[in-house]
């Protein structure tokens, strides 16, 4: 006898379905496992085993052989147990074909039959509504993850007897209905009532957020960088619905989605250590890639704190995904594509000992210590970076002060206005920051007067091409909060504040 | 108790249950078995184990990967060319003391 169902595998951030077949003949009783298979799937056999045991289910003394098609894809994880155990009575003649039709089943077996929840449910239920598949049973846990995909009757399942009894016809259940959550996920940022002080540090922020742009900010120790920067999601514009189905879809294939979240709807924000890998931050690993830190901050804010910490490598492959916003990962056989479009913020200090340039601390550092430090972070690197900022000790004043600065709702609010222009001007959800030189060209319109502040700025601080377009960039970012149409010299002249300047170097 | 003994017990056990016995210690190159019988169209394969006592282990713990690889050779061997033209199962009979105990598919092939 022969059966068929369907499951899925997680590939980057999609899933693609796989037909389990089983088939059964007399013989030397055995079950083999047979398509790629991974370590996870070919151990599937056990559980399945003492799941249907334990469920008083008939594990049939036959020669069972099951193929996963397509049979060139690697099958990862345990998500396939629910479809091989369904299978596997299909094929004995337990369920009838005709009621295993049109369903995608996924989820993995604990030995007593309990349905576990598995990663990579909102890709599986995405491929199979494009598939045209109805039906999808998952465990009760996974099952508000898939009722986020419009259009598919999901049924929560407890467990493998339960899934018996409902396919069989014995027992009804009824679907879980299409929701989509208003609010989920943990608050992923601090609010800037906290930030004493900084005004010049918050502005950057500010139009960091408003302008998609990448931040660098440079200070001594504890003057509050990893604070401003712990603040930069929660001035960001809510994630629309796309956005945040773009994101709970990375963190469901990395299985990384909090227990009881179906829709993550705030803004990401990582902050990985100075001792990351170089996988650990694009992506990979053995097997089929998995999402790196890079991915995880999809639409939301990447910290890299102590910048010239990071090993020199990871740095520069962020150079990429920073101007296409993905990254193509390409392993043995595998090519995956992971989107990756998310704003840098740096933390790093002036100097090695830290208080270069500080009112209260002299530096310990040689001038070749210092330039070294800086070296560390590369032209090409550093072009990717549209603003740079001081972020200075705060003065006696303004440490006993309290925090008196806007909160972030009130920044906020003009930086979602500030983006509703950008859409506005390019039709599409895009920020300035990712402008190219033809539409800089095309959407700068300056003021006689901010053209003659340009041009002497060209000229005194010897700006090349791209710091030109880069100044450009921020300028029309900061008109853009000011909801000016065009650029004038103020404008020109703050975003000139922001251009890199390195330490120790003449 | 010893070894015949068991197997005479566990194949007047088996007769009881309207089992057929087809052999009994068939062997043949590096496969043995201790009883083959039918069980109405299936052809079961028992492997007998007894023991007075829990003493030295239970005696499920004596049917291990390798005396379960003989007992797959057994069955190859006796089923031949007629593979796949039946359904096959391997049975365990338990003796423990005066108490029988029967597993129905205690293991397969690649367990």
């Amino acid at each position: 006898m022969f059966a068929k169902v369907l499951s899925g595998t997680p590939f980057g951030v999609e899933a693609v379905l796989v037909e389990v077949q089983c088939d059964v003949s007399p013989g030397i009783p055995g079950l083999s496992i047979v398509g790629l298979p991974d370590k996870e799937v070919t151990e599937a056999r056990e559980r399945i085993r003492s799941a249907l045991k334990n469920s008083g289910l008939p594990f049939p003394d036959l020669r069972i052989t099951v193929n996963l098609a397509p049979a060139d894809l690697r099958k990862e994880g345990a998500g396939l147990d629910l479809a091989l155990a369904v299978a596997v009575l299909g094929a004995a003649g337990e369920i009838p074909q005709e009621r295993l039709l049109g369903c995608v089943f996924l989820g993995e077996l604990s030995l007593n039959g309990e349905l576990r929840p598995v990663r990579g449910v909102l890709p599986v239920a995405l491929a199979a509504r494009e598939a045209g598949i109805e039906r999808m049973l998952v465990s009760i846990d996974s099952a508000p993850e898939a009722a986020l995909v419009k259009g598919l009757s999901v049924y929560p399942i407890p467990d493998l007897r339960t899934a018996y009894a409902f396919l069989t016809g014995a027992q009804e259940i009824r679907p879980l209905p299409h929701r989509i959550p208003e609010a989920g996920g943990p608050r992923t940022w601090l609010d800037l009532a906290l930030v004493k002080g900084q005004l010049h540090a918050r502005r950057a922020l500010e139009i960091a957020a408003a302008g998609g742009h990448n931040l660098i900010m440079v200070g001594p120790p504890g003057t509050g960088k990893s604070l401003l920067a712990r603040c930069l999601p929660g001035i960001l514009p809510p994630l629309s619905l796309e956005e945040a189905l773009e994101v709970t879809r990375i963190y469901s294939v990395a299985g990384l989605l909090p227990q009881g979240v179906s829709l993550l709807r705030e803004r990401p924000f990582r902050a990985p250590h100075h001792t990351i890998s170089y996988a650990g931050m694009v992506g990979g690993g053995a097997g089929i890639p998995t999402p790196g830190e890079i991915t995880l901050a999809h639409h939301g804010v990447l910290f890299l704190d102590e910048l010239p910490e990071f090993d020199r490598k990871v740095l520069e492959t962020l150079r990429q995904p920073l101007e296409d916003r993905r990254i193509t990962i390409t392993r043995a056989g595998v090519s995956v594509t992971f989107p990756a479009s998310f704003t840098l913020v740096g933390a790093m200090n002036p100097c090695p000992c830290g208080y270069l340039g500080d009112s209260q601390r002299p530096c310990r550092c040689r001038p070749h210590e210092i330039q070294r430090y800086w070296r560390k972070l590369s032209g090409p690197f550093l072009d990717r970076i549209d603003l740079f900022v001081r972020v200075p000790r705060l003065s006696r004043e303004e440490l006993l002060g309290e925090g008196d600065g806007e909160p972030s709702e009130v920044v906020r609010e003009r930086v979602r206005a500030a983006r509703e222009r950008q859409r506005e001007r390019f039709g599409a959800p895009l920020t300035n920051s990712e402008m190219n030189l033809k539409e800089v060209k095309r959407h700068c319109v300056l003021s006689r007067e901010a053209r003659n502040l340009l041009a002497r700025a060209i000229d005194h601080y010897g700006l090349s091409a791209r710091a030109y377009a880069r100044i450009l960039k921020v300028s029309l970012t900061i008109a853009d909060l000011e909801e000016a149409d065009i650029i004038r010299p103020e404008h020109i002249a703050e975003a000139l504040q922001y251009r890199p300047q390195k330490e120790g170097e003449t | 108790m010893e070894w015949r003994e068991a197997e005479k017990k566990a194949c007047e056990y088996l007769r009881s249950l309207g089992y057929l016995i087809v052999a009994r210690n068939w062997r043949w190159r590096g496969g043995e078995v201790d009883i083959i019988a039918k069980d109405g169209t299936t052809l079961v394969f028992v492997e007998v184990k007894a023991r007075s006592g829990t003493g030295f282990g239970h005696p499920a713990e004596v049917v291990d990967a390798r005396k379960r690889e003989k007992i797959l050779m057994a069955a190859k061997a006796f089923l031949g060319p007629n593979t796949g033209r039946m359904p096959v199962r391997f049975d365990v009979i338990f003796l423990l003391g005066g108490e029988i105990s029967h597993l129905k598919g205690a293991f397969m092939e690649g367990d």
